[in-house]
């Protein structure tokens, strides 16, 4: 049986749903890829080595969707928007390299759900690794990778860290962090 | 548009902006709404907008980097002019904190709270961000993080600054001795039955740091002996 992913429900007005997955021990990464960047698949992946909570993704897809909504989109899908909002620069490649997956073994999938569209299925199926629960996150997540992304270093060390996260990444666009 | 706002529940209207409370992302979210103002054009008026969102985000992010606690941003929509923030269900103002639970048997409880303001607003001032409208209403009480009980004489407190529409980044003795100063009448008119208030977080607000301070002192009994506003004469 599939442990329960991350469900969250976005903007009232984008009527969308968010549902995270977590794998490890994944065979396929590159095939996984290949198929988001294709446009076959519409669902993205994350290396979860930089998220600390998946509301972190919550806050990314949030924005994209309601990007998507207005027509502002900075990348090509709302898919790679995802990734691209859960930067913190402005450079496209690098925020799709980062925080996109490669040869990864470990990874996030994110679907964005609606009425009429849920395509997690006949994705989930085809993913060759075992999905954990989203509650082991933690397990995967690289304090070194995640101060590096989010330039946490200077910070006080008893700092709520999702908080500052998100923050930084929701104000990207006119503030440099 | 308005679709969304079935579900929202007003909390406060102001001359800026309209506050709702939801849930968002699963979160207890507040959200800051600036509304039209009809007198202005409308071009203008989306740039001032825009541009008066932009300054109060930047200023809340800006404090979590000097370990100044403010709500955590989920969203920052210049479609619908809002800003979505992180709501702090467990928490009381420093004005009803104050007015409500200090007495005299409790009153080294409102020290440690006057050391955290003065502290607080120094850290701010240290990194050039002007508040703008420091008052006991824009100061929070919450209880620290993993100190579940909402005691307010009690336990372990954080103070979380809010309402950073009127902030600004200034570098000036000036600048920060009108903060202070705003501050002072606040307290004053707010809490006149404290009279050594203010006098309490100014002398937190001194020692917080080495660095000096004078200017920003001199300035500040300038401005006290002036009003805010420089006069305009000669």
């Amino acid at each position: 049986m599939t442990p329960e992913p991350y469900i969250v429900e976005l903007d009232p007005d984008t009527k969308t749903t968010l549902k995270i997955y977590l794998f490890e021990n994944v065979r396929n990464a590159e095939v996984i890829r290949n198929n988001i960047i294709q446009g076959v698949w519409k669902c993205s992946a994350i290396k979860p080595e930089l998220i600390i909570d998946p509301f972190q993704v919550a806050v990314a897809a949030n924005k994209a969707v309601l990007s998507e909504k207005h027509n502002t989109m900075v990348t090509r899908t709302v898919f790679s928007e995802i990734l691209y909002n859960l930067s913190i620069t402005k450079n496209i490649t690098q925020s799709l390299t980062r925080f996109g997956i490669e040869k990864d073994t470990n990874l996030l999938l994110c679907f964005l759900v609606t009425e009429s569209l849920d395509t997690s299925t006949e994705i989930l199926s085809q993913i060759e690794g075992e999905c954990t629960s989203i509650s082991d996150l933690k397990k995967f997540t690289s304090m070194k990778n995640l101060n590096n992304q989010y330039k946490l270093n200077t910070l006080e060390k008893n700092a709520e860290l999702t908080d500052i996260i998100v923050s930084r990444m929701v104000t990207k666009s006119f503030v440099t962090h | 548009m308005e679709e969304g706002l079935k579900n929202l529940k007003i909390l406060k209207q102001g001359a800026e902006a309209k506050l709702y409370i939801c849930n968002y992302l699963g979160k207890p979210t507040l959200i800051k709404e600036r509304f039209k103002k009809k007198y202005r054009h409308p071009d203008l008026d989306e740039h001032i907008t825009k541009d008066r969102i932009k300054n109060e985000a930047r200023s809340i992010v800006r404090c979590k980097a000097f370990g100044v606690r403010t709500p955590a941003l989920y969203l920052v929509d210049f479609h619908r002019s809002r800003i979505y923030m992180e709501h702090l269900e467990k928490s009381i103002t420093v004005k009803d904190f104050i007015i409500k639970h200090v007495t005299d048997d409790t009153k080294p409880r409102l020290n440690t709270v006057t050391e955290m303001i003065g502290q607080n607003v120094r850290k701010l001032h240290e990194n050039n961000i002007i508040h703008g409208d420091l008052t006991t209403s824009n100061m929070l009480l919450i209880p620290k993080s993993g100190n579940e009980e909402q005691d307010w004489l009690s336990g372990d407190l954080d103070l979380v600054m809010i309402d950073f529409g009127l902030s600004y980044i200034g570098t000036s003795a000036e600048d920060k001795g009108v903060d202070l100063y705003v501050l002072e009448r606040a307290i004053i008119s707010t809490h006149n039955d404290y009279p050594d208030l203010f006098k309490a977080i100014l002398d937190a607000y001194k020692k917080q740091c080495k660095k000096k301070i004078e200017e920003t002192i001199s300035k500040f009994e300038e401005v006290r002996a002036r009003g805010r506003k420089r006069t305009m004469v000669g």
